[in-house]
Formats: structure tokens, C-alpha cells, sequence
């Protein structure tokens, strides 16, 4: 039987960051700032069953919309911090001509470099479970939902990522890289919005009460954070205020009311752009490269 | 092995190759001897396949360099001038990781990682972290590493330097041992005396441009006939000058009494006439010799010609 072949850069990496302390930190801070948050919720609802004697379960959906939109932002910040300094860090490190001269693929070294990020988010996210849990002591979300939620948060790690590979593969220092991969989603995430905001104010402007700004609005399909909002309105029973919200923005009736799945398929096809794009980057014999002489 | 022909590389407006050539036979142990910025890093990396080159076609044994990137990769081991090392890997971890790039895994890996690190002089050292290792054992590291593929050509970036001279010794014991196991090395540095007691083959490059190739044999004989000669005239000083400046074979000439220095570009029987002439014409001679040079003159001659100093 044919052994199972991992990829050498996943199995390093791994190996590398187990033995360092900046996952078990960031573990830590990651849990120390849900659980606060979390457990300020908790002893909010608490307080107010308290004082009013019943228990209000549309505070506990709030604890869970909560607790996931703060992850979801944690990991935005985590993400790129992880991944932009992954290329950027063997081409500073003067590691990665070495690599490139051996047989290991370029495409093989970002795969690599991005299995082992989303490893170590996947086990963040993990680590946040007993913290997540708090919602099922007052109920009203179910198991299935949360399952769901978790594997959109990896979702979105893999897209970060790809993002922070992107950069590091683009920019020969960590730092620029970073910079640029903070920056790329916080265009993705809040710039869009922005951006489709003065586009609706604009429309209404010229026409009052009216905010269609037709195809425009489609550049929201690569944000990350409407898929996530439109996951969790869904799960909370207000999906067809989210469907008509796009569509008196511009969105056509059938991709409004499919949005989770289409804006997902959009940006898995960006992802894999820009995995193709980062292998074509550190590929040195198809494009032209700058070296020492 | 190695066959480069016409080799173009331009940063910009800086033309770093212009139509380099060179052949490197199997088994040999080429020295790439350059003033720095001549133009070897560039050579060495199109050659290892981690840069492009404008125009030109770079062979390594046979194969296109530019066509076949992958089986080129298994035919080498390519060591870069300047490189560093991953943190929390042990010695034997760094090893094990490059062995598995090339699917050798498990014991198989451990046996051959441990069996390059004693080639190295460095089996000691398997479970030491990278970055505890001195640099000399490093470099040794990261040629042990370049081992690991059983590449056919070493493509060697100044492995020796910043090293110790002890480090330089074990570098330079390390690779006459792997070139007498049949490996084909290309090397360049700038301590040339090394590279010429080492090296079966030497090539010279300056701006992009391969002004000498030869074996050392060729080159110190080269070496040997640009040196000028140095003559001690006890009696007709000027009659000796009069004659060595007539002379066709003659070049430029100094005269400090009582030595007379010229180029001279005859050979051994040339020199001899010469001298028989001198002594017949009743010039007194009571020394006649060329001048002993080395390599580093060599260089220095070769790469600074056309410059202005």
C-alpha cells in the first residue's frame, strides 16, 4: 500500500510553529478577549433574567451573534498576520532560493504555507469552543448551526489566507506584505460596504427614496463579512430581510435570494485566483526575476 | 555537464551576462573566479533554474534548463552565497526535510541525512538546533543538504566565505573529496589561491563577459608567459635597452638601474635568443628571468584591463 504522501512544507511548518510559543500565546489572547466578551454577554443576560424574573432567548441568539462576529474579526486580524509573512519570511530569511532550486513546486510551497496557517486557525477556532458553548446553556441555537458557523469561519481563513499569500508572495518584506494584506480586507470587508454606501447616496441624490445601483452592488459577492451576516440572519429566521435589502440596492432577485451560495462560489474562484497568481509569482523561470549579480 | 552558450541577463540598463560561454566537463571542479557584481550569482542561478535568462541556452547534462525545470532540479544541489536557516529545526530535521522534498522519508531518510552530515564532519551535530550551529558548520550544513538528491552538478555560491581559515580547509577537503566521487562541481570565490589549488578548471568573468577558461595547467601557463621579464645589466645599460626595445616580441619597457622590466609575449626559446643576443651585442647579464606570478596577478590583470585606475 502507498504510503500517504504529505506535503514536506506542511509537515516543516508544522514542526516549526508546534515548537514555538507565538501559537500557544495567540491561543491565549484569543481566548482571553472571546471569553471576556462572551462571559459579559452571559452575566448581562443573567442580570436581566434577574430582574425580570424570564428569560429573553433573543439575547442568547445576540450572545451568539456576538461571539461570532468577534471571531470572525479576531481572525481577520490574526490571518493576515500569520500568512503575509510566510513567502515574504523565506525570501527575507534568504530560505527560499534554496527551495526553489530543489524539486519541491512553487505550488507545492504555497499549498504548504497555507495548509499549515489554516491548521493553525482551525485549532484557534477549536480552542474557542468551550467559550461557544455558553450559548447552549440557555439553548435556541442548535449543534448543526453551530457546525455550520465554524466551518464558515475556516472558510473565511482560507480566504484571508489566500489573501496574505497573495501579498507575501507580491512584496519582498513581511512588514509591506502585511500592510497590504491588512489593507486588501479591510477593502473586502468594510470598503465594499463603503463603497456601495456613497454609491446608494449618490443614486439617491438624483432620484429620492432611490437606491439601486444596479451591478454595482455585485462587488459585495467578494465580501466576506455580508456572507457571514447573510449565514447568520438566515440561522435566525431573517433571511428575506437581507434578500430584499440587496435587492432595493441592485441585486438581481435570484442571486439575492441564493447569496450565501453564490457569493461563497465567487469567492472560492478568487481564492483559487490568487493561490494561481501567488504560484505564477514565485515561479522563477516564468516571470522575469531580479537577482543579485 | 554544465554547457552555457551566449548567455544575455540585463537588470534594467545594467547588462549583468553579455554572450557568456562556458563549459564545464563531468566531473570537474570549476572555480568561477569574478570582481564582484562581474556577473557569477547571475550565471549560477539561471543555471540552477531560479532566474531566466534574455537570451542564450543553459544545458545541464542535457537537459534545457528553461524547457525542463523539473528534471533539472533533480540533477543538481544549488548552495546560494548568502543563506539562512529555520528556527526550532534540529540539524537532522533540516536534512530530513530536504530529503523528503525528493520523496526519500523514514529510515531511509535518517540513514542518508546521517551519512551526509559524517561527509561533512558534522554527525555530531544531527540533534543540535540550525541556528545554535557556527557558521562554518552551517555552510557545512547546507552543503550536506545540497547532497541529498545525489546530484550530478553542485552549483556552489562562495561556500567559503566568511569563514574561518580552519572552516575554509574542512570546505575545501569536503569538496576535492566529492569531486574524486565523480560529482560535477561549479564554484566560484574570491580567494582564488584556494580556487586554484582545488580547482581542475578555471574561468575568469568580468562585466558579464568570460575574458579567460582554461584548465589551471592552461592558466598558469597563460600566467607564466604575461609576466614580464626581468633583466640585470652590470655593463651597456643602454645598448641592452636599445636592443630589448628593438626586439618584435617586446612589449612595454621600465628601466631602474640596473634591472630592465619588459613584456615579452615569445616563448622559452624566444627568451633564450634573446639573451644569447644580449650577451653576443657585449651586454653584461648577470640576471635574466620572468617575473613569478599567481593567480590573484592574473585576475587583477585581466579584469582591470580597459579600466581606468
Amino acid at each position: 500500500m502507498n504510503k500517504l504522501k504529505v506535503n514536506p512544507m506542511l509537515k516543516k511548518e508544522i514542526l516549526v510553529s508546534v515548537r514555538s510559543i507565538k501559537l500557544t500565546v495567540l491561543m491565549l489572547i484569543f481566548n482571553i478577549i472571546l471569553a471576556a466578551i462572551g462571559l459579559l454577554i452571559f452575566s448581562s443576560v443573567l442580570e436581566t433574567v434577574r430582574w425580570s424574573g424570564r428569560l429573553d432567548y433573543s439575547s442568547t441568539v445576540s450572545l451568539y451573534i456576538t461571539l461570532l462576529v468577534i471571531e470572525f474579526i479576531l481572525l481577520a486580524f490574526i490571518v493576515p498576520a500569520i500568512t503575509a509573512g510566510t513567502i515574504s519570511g523565506e525570501r527575507e530569511r534568504q530560505t527560499l532560493d534554496i527551495l526553489l532550486s530543489t524539486s519541491l513546486s512553487p505550488s507545492r510551497i504555497i499549498s504548504g504555507k497555507l495548509m499549515s496557517s489554516i491548521i493553525s486557525v482551525i485549532l484557534l477556532i477549536i480552542s474557542s469552543m468551550p467559550v461557544i458553548s455558553l450559548i447552549f446553556i440557555f439553548g435556541g441555537v442548535s449543534g448543526g448551526d453551530i457546525l455550520t458557523s465554524v466551518l464558515f469561519l475556516i472558510f473565511i481563513t482560507v480566504y484571508a489566507g489566500a489573501i496574505g499569500i497573495a501579498c507575501s508572495a507580491r512584496f519582498k518584506k513581511t512588514t509591506t506584505a502585511t500592510v497590504a494584506a491588512y489593507g486588501s480586507i479591510l477593502f473586502l470587508g468594510i470598503g465594499t460596504l463603503f463603497l456601495v454606501g456613497i454609491l446608494c447616496v449618490t443614486a439617491s441624490i438624483r432620484y429620492p427614496y432611490e437606491s439601486n445601483i444596479g451591478l454595482f452592488s455585485l462587488i459585495l459577492l467578494l465580501n466576506p463579512a455580508v456572507s457571514l451576516m447573510n449565514l447568520i440572519l438566515k440561522q435566525v429566521g431573517s433571511a428575506s430581510d437581507f434578500s430584499s435589502g440587496l435587492q432595493e440596492i441592485g441585486v438581481p432577485g435570484f442571486m439575492s435570494d441564493h447569496w450565501l451560495i453564490i457569493s461563497t462560489i465567487v469567492q472560492i474562484l478568487f481564492i483559487l485566483l490568487l493561490l494561481i497568481w501567488s504560484v505564477k509569482r514565485l515561479n522563477p523561470v516564468k516571470k522575469k526575476g531580479r537577482g543579485n549579480h | 555537464m554544465l554547457r552555457i552558450q551566449h548567455l544575455y541577463k540585463s537588470y534594467g540598463n545594467f547588462t549583468a551576462l553579455n554572450s557568456l560561454s562556458l563549459h564545464v566537463e563531468k566531473g570537474e571542479l570549476y572555480g568561477f573566479v569574478g570582481a564582484n557584481g562581474a556577473g557569477k550569482t547571475t550565471t549560477m542561478k539561471i543555471a540552477a533554474g531560479l532566474l531566466l535568462a534574455d537570451h542564450g541556452e543553459v544545458y545541464v547534462g542535457g537537459i534545457d534548463v528553461r524547457k525542463e525545470p523539473k528534471k533539472l532540479k533533480e540533477k543538481i544541489g544549488y548552495m546560494p552565497d548568502f543563506f539562512g536557516v529555520y528556527d526550532n529545526l534540529k540539524a537532522i530535521e533540516y536534512m530530513e526535510f530536504y530529503a523528503s522534498i525528493y520523496n526519500i522519508n523514514g529510515k531511509e531518510a535518517r540513514k542518508l541525512c546521517l551519512e551526509l552530515m559524517d561527509l561533512v564532519n558534522l554527525q555530531d551535530k544531527a540533534d543540535r538546533y540550525v541556528d545554535s550551529l557556527s557558521r562554518g558548520m552551517k555552510q557545512r550544513l547546507c552543503l550536506a543538504r545540497c547532497l541529498v538528491n545525489n546530484p550530478e552538478l553542485l552549483i556552489l555560491d562562495e561556500p567559503a566565505s566568511g569563514l574561518d581559515p580552519n572552516a575554509r580547509f574542512d570546505m575545501k577537503e569536503i569538496l576535492k573529496n566529492l569531486c574524486e566521487m565523480g560529482k560535477t562541481i561549479i564554484i566560484s570565490s574570491h580567494i582564488l589561491s584556494e580556487l586554484a589549488e582545488m580547482c581542475t578548471s578555471i574561468g575568469i568573468i568580468k562585466n558579464g563577459e568570460m575574458v579567460l577558461s582554461d584548465s589551471v595547467e592552461g592558466i598558469f601557463s597563460a600566467i607564466t608567459m604575461a609576466n614580464p621579464v626581468v633583466i640585470q645589466v652590470t655593463e651597456g645599460m643602454d645598448q641592452a635597452a636599445n636592443l630589448i626595445k628593438e626586439h618584435p616580441l617586446t612589449g612595454q619597457i621600465t628601466i631602474k638601474e640596473p634591472t630592465i622590466k619588459f613584456e615579452f609575449r615569445g616563448e622559452a626559446q624566444d627568451e633564450a635568443d634573446l639573451l644569447k643576443m644580449l650577451i653576443l651585442q657585449g651586454v653584461s647579464v648577470n640576471g635574466f628571468k620572468r617575473e613569478e606570478g599567481n593567480l590573484e596577478s592574473l585576475f587583477i590583470e585581466l579584469t582591470r584591463k580597459g579600466e581606468k585606475i
